[in-house]
């Protein structure tokens, strides 16, 4: 529909008299057009000046009231909608439960971590301490051995007659030595033996009495800790009692009853007990 | 009441109602309560349903005055309009039946025109009544069917027996020349 021919209209339609087909075209071009909208507007004044032409008629006395009436339920309506909406946004409260709860999950996973991550340090402070022990144990066990074995030194020492005979590592162990003490009368002998090699498996370190013009008299076999050191406690062979030299050789664990393996240790010749 | 300071406070009536100020939306009502029904029961020939759509007119200027534009016109022509609007569709929905019963229990506004613009006590009402007065009777008759009747200008042209084209020239021309003869007159127009 043409401009000219709506502002033609825009009269007409103010007083709602528009066929249907007319009115819809008015109303979209209206919807379109600023000028005719304006001119619109002054034909609705125009039309509403026509309501004084109605004679002024008094409604019910209680109609004020009713209507007063109608628009306060309507505010109960609107309050009570405005309040299930509270609700409904009090509903994704739960989201800020939610939230809450979701700090606080965080939280207990970082004390969590954080007890972990202490657990772990004090798990490997623990080991560590107790490796130290372990160390200290076993240095203290080491410690002990030696004073035991020193000790039973100074009681065959402390013994009347007794004698102390040094060993010397040969060739094979130059950084060896040994001491050894005896006892002639009850027959004790305590041998106190450092730096020899570790003693390989299936082998042990065998002592050896030996007497002048007579064959080596095997003594009891023993080991070596890590660090090369050894004691063995024996008693003299019955025929050995004499014995002047003593050496020490590598020989199946066992024991042998004639020196066969690699010597280690040799008391000299003449330092004879 | 000076007829701007009127229009002032019909304005700032509207912007307590938007406020939700139940007294502005009852001195509203007190205000113009007179000339609204009148329009109603002129249009509908029943108090009862000129009750019922007043009722609506006023809950829907509570429900929507917030909505009011002074800039697109005055209060007065809002209500007016609103309860026009709304009485016309109440009309319409009527069936062909009840409506034959309105028109024929109603008074025939056309030819009671001058006993009715007599009766018009305000000044307002009287240039409105001088104006429609200085009307062609044709022009005026269509008007009329329009306005208090809610009748199309096909209807008008069947109830009157004229052109379809005569009528549409005759509503046009009358509406221009009553702008015409309100304008500067009439405060709703100024």
């Amino acid at each position: 529909m043409v401009h000219e021919t709506c502002k033609e209209m825009l009269a007409i339609h103010a007083l709602s008299a528009l066929d249907k087909a007319d009115r819809l075209e008015l109303e979209a071009h209206v919807d379109s057009c600023v000028v005719c909208r304006l001119e619109f507007l002054d034909w609705q004044a125009t039309a509403a000046a026509l309501a004084y032409v109605a004679e002024p008629v008094e409604p019910s006395i209680g109609l004020r009231e009713r209507i007063l009436e109608r628009i306060r339920e309507d505010e109960r309506v609107v309050r009570s909608r405005e309040q299930s909406n509270v609700l409904n946004f009090s509903r994704p409260v739960a989201p800020a439960k939610s939230r809450w709860l979701a700090l606080a999950a965080l939280a207990a996973s970082i004390i969590f971590i954080a007890l972990a991550v202490g657990l772990v340090v004090l798990w490997r402070q623990n080991r560590a301490a107790r490796i130290e022990v372990a160390r200290i144990s076993g240095e203290l066990q080491l410690q002990e051995q030696k004073f035991a074995s020193s000790n039973k030194i100074v009681q065959i020492l402390n013994t009347p007659g007794a004698h102390t005979a040094e060993l010397r590592g040969t060739k094979d162990a130059p950084n060896a030595h040994a001491l050894l003490a005896v006892d002639r009368q009850s027959g004790r002998a305590v041998l106190l033996a450092q730096g020899l090699p570790p003693t390989p498996v299936g082998k042990g370190y065998q002592l050896w009495f030996i007497s002048s013009g007579q064959a080596p008299a095997p003594g009891r076999v023993f080991t070596t800790d890590a660090a090369g050191a050894g004691l063995s406690e024996d008693q003299l062979p019955p025929n050995s009692t004499d014995s002047s030299v003593f050496a020490v050789t590598l020989e199946p664990r066992s024991g042998v009853p004639s020196p066969t393996g690699t010597m280690y240790l040799l008391s000299p010749r003449p330092g004879g007990l | 009441m000076h007829a701007d300071q009127a229009q002032v406070t019909d304005v700032n009536l509207l912007h307590a109602i938007a406020r939700r100020d139940e007294a502005a939306l009852g001195s509203l009502y007190n205000r113009y309560r007179l000339i609204l029904f009148g329009l109603l029961v002129r249009i509908l020939t029943s108090r009862e349903e000129a009750e019922d759509i007043l009722q609506e007119v006023f809950i829907q200027v509570w429900r929507r005055a917030a909505d009011f534009d002074e800039q697109r016109g005055k209060p007065f022509t809002w209500l007016v309009t609103l309860a026009r609007s709304r009485a016309i569709d109440r009309l319409r929905l009527l069936s062909a039946r009840d409506r034959v019963a309105i028109a024929a229990a109603r008074d025939a506004p056309e030819e009671a025109s001058d006993a009715a613009l007599d009766a018009f006590r305000s000044e307002q009402k009287q240039i409105v009544a001088e104006a429609l007065a200085e009307l062609p009777d044709e022009q005026r008759r269509a008007l009329m069917l329009a306005y208090f009747e809610g009748l199309t200008q096909t209807e008008i042209a069947d109830r009157l027996g004229s052109p379809l084209g005569t009528v549409k020239t005759r509503m046009r021309s009358g509406m221009i020349k009553l702008r015409g003869l309100l304008s500067g007159k009439i405060e709703i127009l100024s």
